[in-house]
């Protein structure tokens, strides 16, 4: 208990997670049926909530355009299709992405995922994780028997972001005029950005939006604009802005709370960006 | 102590943990069912083996969480030196002792997850463009939830694991452990 004591209260966690097994793997007979099972029920006794606050007016124009999107990206991706089989022809292309099934969330107090995959299969320490919806977060602890995944939400999982907002008319999200800003996980699901001032996310000390300059504002998208992540995984959704406040610690300066799409622990696969570029 | 039932159970605890704590969260926090059984071993089984069954248990649980390794094995050995103590004045079988020895055990370890938190906060204090950003901590509400959730938990989970009390052999200190 001493050791333990000391190993949890004296060394600092990147060298005690050094020698943390990873066993994820030997859990998953159990875990894995009992968490499908579970995400059965809980989606036929409590379906995932609304969390979009925004006119019905504005998502079905924005659905409209979207659609429009669609039919325009489905055209390039049967184009990108032919050429990807033709490539495939030449033997020495494969995906950046493996696909992996999930096992189930922390045992403790955390935000992170264990994934059924391990080092046998390519995965490494640092790598980063992917859902349809975005980043996901990054594999922290990959051994030949699991892999563990410390997701965006987590206080130890930071990233460089950008503001970008989706402009019906032309059918694009643009990038709104606020400088990059690094987003911590908050430990409750989302992440927050506290190095921005109110001003520069274009509201005023009191907390007003200015009326005439473009203000941040609540379903703008935060996506990846870090220069230490991999060339493809810039852009790669974040989430969306669903709360803006002042710090309490300093009141000049904004507190943006960022939600992923989803509920990233009841994800139920999820994609390692195994190839960087 | 029969260590093959213990380690069954310790394996299904962990393995149901991993797989349900997502499922079962209320406010982003879920109930610790692995403390439950640290409550179940050290309420029943002999001193010795209790300290050294719990301590395993908190072994297993460091390596399935981004926690410090080292944590839970540290709370859930102070748990078991706490419920070890009382087996001798409470009910074990009632379900307000589940309640009351689950609520206390989780305050144990809230505090120390806690403690460890404020000492050395999973998100540190770092500086973004000249802006300081504070450390982002563990959140005493989530835990203090999870405590109370747990407690609320602990009568089902502890009673059903005392109708099986009998396939886990515990005895008095004096017999030795053994392994069937």
């Amino acid at each position: 208990m001493g050791l333990s004591a000391l190993l949890a209260f004296g060394v600092p966690a990147k060298y005690a997670r050094r020698f943390s097994p990873q066993i994820q793997m030997v859990f998953a007979p159990v875990s894995r049926p009992v968490a499908v099972v579970a995400g059965w029920i809980n989606n036929r006794v409590a379906p995932p909530a609304v969390a979009d606050r925004r006119a019905v007016q504005d998502i079905r124009q924005e659905n409209q355009q979207l659609h429009v999107q669609v039919n325009w990206l489905v055209t390039q991706l049967e184009e990108l299709s032919r050429r990807e089989q033709e490539r495939s022809q030449l033997g020495d292309v494969k995906g950046s992405c493996r696909f992996v099934k999930v096992i189930g969330g922390d045992a403790g107090s955390r935000q992170s995922i264990f994934l059924a995959g391990s080092t046998l299969a390519g995965i490494r320490d640092e790598m980063y994780v992917l859902y349809p919806g975005g980043l996901v977060g990054q594999v922290d602890g990959a051994g030949a028997m699991g892999v563990q995944v410390r997701l965006l939400s987590d206080p130890a999982f930071k990233v460089r972001i950008e503001f970008r907002r989706f402009d019906p008319q032309k059918g694009q999200s643009d990038k709104l005029q606020i400088p990059l800003v690094v987003a911590q996980g908050d430990g409750r699901d989302g992440l927050m950005v506290r190095g921005l001032s109110l001003a520069e996310i274009g509201y005023d000390a009191q907390g007003r939006a200015d009326p005439h300059g473009i203000r941040l504002e609540e379903t703008d998208f935060a996506v990846v604009a870090d220069t230490d992540c991999p060339s493809l995984l810039q852009g790669e959704t974040v989430g969306r802005v669903v709360g803006i406040a002042r710090r309490r610690s300093a009141p000049l300066m904004a507190e943006v709370r960022i939600a992923p799409a989803t509920n990233l622990k009841k994800l139920s696969e999820v994609w390692v960006m195994v190839k960087e570029n | 102590m029969r260590w093959l039932s213990y380690i069954l159970l310790a394996y299904l605890s962990i393995a149901v943990q991993i797989g349900l704590s997502p499922y079962l969260a209320y406010h982003e926090a879920s109930p610790n069912l692995v403390l439950l059984v640290v409550i179940f071993i050290a309420v029943n089984a002999p001193r010795d083996a209790a300290l050294l069954a719990c301590f395993l248990l908190g072994v297993l649980q460091d390596m399935v969480t981004q926690q410090q390794p080292g944590l839970f094995a540290f709370s859930y050995g102070v748990v078991a030196l706490f419920v070890v103590a009382t087996q001798q004045v409470v009910y074990k079988e009632h379900p307000l002792t589940h309640l009351s020895l689950a609520l206390v055990a989780g305050l144990i370890t809230a505090f120390f997850l806690l403690l460890h938190g404020w000492v050395l906060p999973p998100g540190a204090k770092a500086m973004d463009h000249g802006v300081s950003l504070p450390a982002v901590r563990l959140h005493p509400t989530v835990e203090l939830t999870r405590v109370v959730y747990t407690a609320l938990v602990a009568p089902f989970v502890l009673g059903a694991l005392q109708r099986m009390k009998r396939f886990f052999g515990f005895q008095a200190a004096k017999r030795r452990s053994r392994m069937w």
